[in-house]
């Protein structure tokens, strides 16, 4: 359990976090999304105690991260891809970390079969791919069996095995009963791992909600030969009710469900009733589109991307 | 929820012994100094460089005593540690690099939040590395003593043994210095956070400095309490005009580890990592 109070952190006059509140709970994976310099990093360095927070607080299993005896078996973090000493081996580094906390040398081996790095695991990180490099700070993170896991955009430089490697660890260690933060720009791949999503824009939380109510379907689209007579039927407060061509309905504000009740109670004909789910990418511009700090201008009179 | 809810799962690792204490992070400490190519290859060549440079400076006084009237020469031991002359640059700059290659390659990260206290780290880092220099420049001291005595002073003026007075505090002066050197010199790492700065301002203070203090105060008394000169003071059996004697060259040498160290430690607390 990550939770975070009224976190801020700035750097001389710019605000890196502002007044940052979430919960990070266990057995869900939390997907932590936002623009470019929007605070994310920062933030799970303030988690991990590397930055000092210039005010409010964050505590791991209910202490700051720096009074736990065992800091490894309570979060395990990957922040940076290359966080390893070129010149030492994938085995060294993680057995230096390991001694710190008095791990057994038979819990390295393990976290190196874990990630797929057992025929690399002697050679120096200086030859790794970003990829390799992700396995190897997964391996550093996995190392101490914590109950938390921290991970700065672990999908980068991964090939297609292994993003969906990482989707199944990630989803298998949310399984285990573990608390999972993990940040990344990949957003359908967020779509179909993170259950729960904290979105923050400018160093300030945007929207802290499950996956589902963030997606939920938003409108219906509705089929029907009857379409303007069940149109007025399903008219009411909070409905809004457009249609685009002739026989054919936009409805935000009414599930499927009882657009389908009222057509069978006035035998009405439905040809198509379908919920319209709205993109997590699509949602996720909406909700920063004004705190997105680095624009680039659309080439063809087209949104920016 | 976490040791004993997240074992159960997987079956594997029991994390109920596992906390940080201070000689778990000395041996983390050991395992990433030894597990570089870098450390391997520095403290050979330091200790090379010892041995090489004794054996020649102790020939050439060897042949120089053998003259007619051959005078001078210096101390029994001050031939055969010669080499002490040239290590500190090697050891400088291993020092700075324990630390310092640790911030260029964004270890320094992971390590900190392996040991979220911070100074365990740096404390460790010295106790580690100073002993290793000791040891390592103690054994290269005894060798090029041992071997200049037999291959060329013995029966000379300069014969001398390791029961002889004073030599065996010169030998251990030697490695001492080395490893005050290498602790401030990782003290200067620490405060740099940067290889490259770490390193001129080690080279700096060790050899620009002592140039720039003889050269504009010539006659002044203090280039003694440079650590090049301090230093020198702890390896000598004589002792020259103006110098420290070995136990206040020792005491004014300490100082500067003890303050750099203490200054780099401050700052490892405060900064951001």
């Amino acid at each position: 359990m990550i939770e975070a109070h009224g976190l801020t952190k700035r750097y001389g006059d710019r605000t890196a976090v502002d007044d940052l509140t979430f919960t990070v709970r266990p057995g869900t994976v939390t997907g932590f999304l936002g623009p470019n310099g929007a605070g994310k990093s920062t933030t799970m360095r303030l988690v991990l105690g590397l930055d000092r927070p210039t005010g409010g607080r964050v505590t791991v299993n209910g202490r700051a991260y720096r009074d736990h005896p065992a800091p490894l078996c309570e979060v395990g973090a990957l922040l940076e891809a290359r966080a390893a000493h070129g010149g030492r081996s994938a085995r060294s580094h993680l057995l230096a970390l390991a001694r710190s906390h008095g791990i057994p040398r038979r819990r390295v081996a393990e976290v190196i079969d874990l990630v797929g790095l057992r025929e690399v695991a002697g050679k120096r990180t200086k030859g790794f791919s970003l990829g390799m490099g992700q396995r190897l700070g997964i391996a550093c993170a996995l190392l101490g069996d914590p109950g938390a896991v921290v991970l700065d955009e672990p999908v980068n430089g991964l090939d297609p095995e292994g993003v969906l490697w990482m989707r199944n660890l990630l989803k298998g260690l949310a399984a285990e009963g573990r608390a999972v933060l993990v940040s990344s720009h990949l957003m359908n791949e967020m779509a179909v791992t993170a259950d729960e999503v904290i979105v923050i824009g400018r160093g300030r939380l945007i929207a802290a909600t499950s996956m589902h109510e963030l997606t939920r379907p938003a409108r219906v689209r509705v089929v029907s030969p009857d379409a303007a007579r069940l149109g007025e039927l399903l008219a009411g407060p909070g409905v809004e009710i457009s249609s685009p061509r002739p026989g054919e309905l936009e409805v935000r504000g009414l599930a499927c469900e009882p657009i389908g009740r009222t057509a069978a109670a006035h035998a009405l004909t439905v040809y198509e009733l379908t919920p319209r789910a709205v993109g997590l990418e699509q949602v996720f511009m909406e909700l920063t589109r004004d705190s997105v700090e680095y624009a680039g201008r659309a080439t063809s009179g087209g949104a920016a991307a | 929820m976490t040791a004993a809810g997240t074992a159960a799962h997987r079956g594997g690792l029991d994390t109920s012994g596992a906390r940080v204490t201070f000689p778990r992070v000395m041996h983390a400490e050991w395992t990433k100094l030894w597990s570089l190519r870098s450390t391997w290859v520095s403290i050979t060549v330091t200790a090379l460089l010892i041995v090489a440079f004794g054996l020649v400076q102790s020939h050439l006084t060897a042949r120089h005593l053998a003259e007619p009237g051959g005078g001078g020469g210096r101390d029994a031991a001050g031939a055969a540690l010669n080499g002490f002359g040239l290590a500190p640059f090697a050891v400088g700059v291993l020092g700075v690099l324990v630390i310092g290659g640790e911030y260029a390659t964004g270890t320094i990260r992971v390590t900190l939040s392996a040991v979220p206290r911070r100074l365990p780290v740096l404390w460790a880092k010295a106790a580690v590395f100073g002993a290793v220099v000791f040891a390592v420049c103690l054994a290269a001291a005894v060798t090029a003593f041992l071997a200049s005595q037999w291959l060329f002073l013995s029966g000379t003026r300069l014969s001398a043994s390791l029961g002889t007075a004073g030599v065996p505090r010169a030998l251990a002066g030697a490695a001492l210095d080395m490893a005050l050197i290498g602790v401030l010199s990782l003290g200067i790492g620490a405060l740099a956070r940067n290889t490259a700065g770490g390193i001129t301002a080690t080279v700096g203070l060790l050899l620009l400095a002592p140039g720039l203090v003889h050269f504009l105060l010539p006659d002044s008394s203090v280039a003694a309490y440079l650590p090049s000169d301090a230093g020198q003071a702890l390896m000598s059996l004589a002792r020259p005009a103006g110098a420290l004697g070995p136990w206040t060259g020792l005491a004014v040498l300490c100082c500067y580890p003890v303050a750099v160290l203490g200054a780099a430690a401050v700052l490892l607390v405060r900064r951001d990592a």
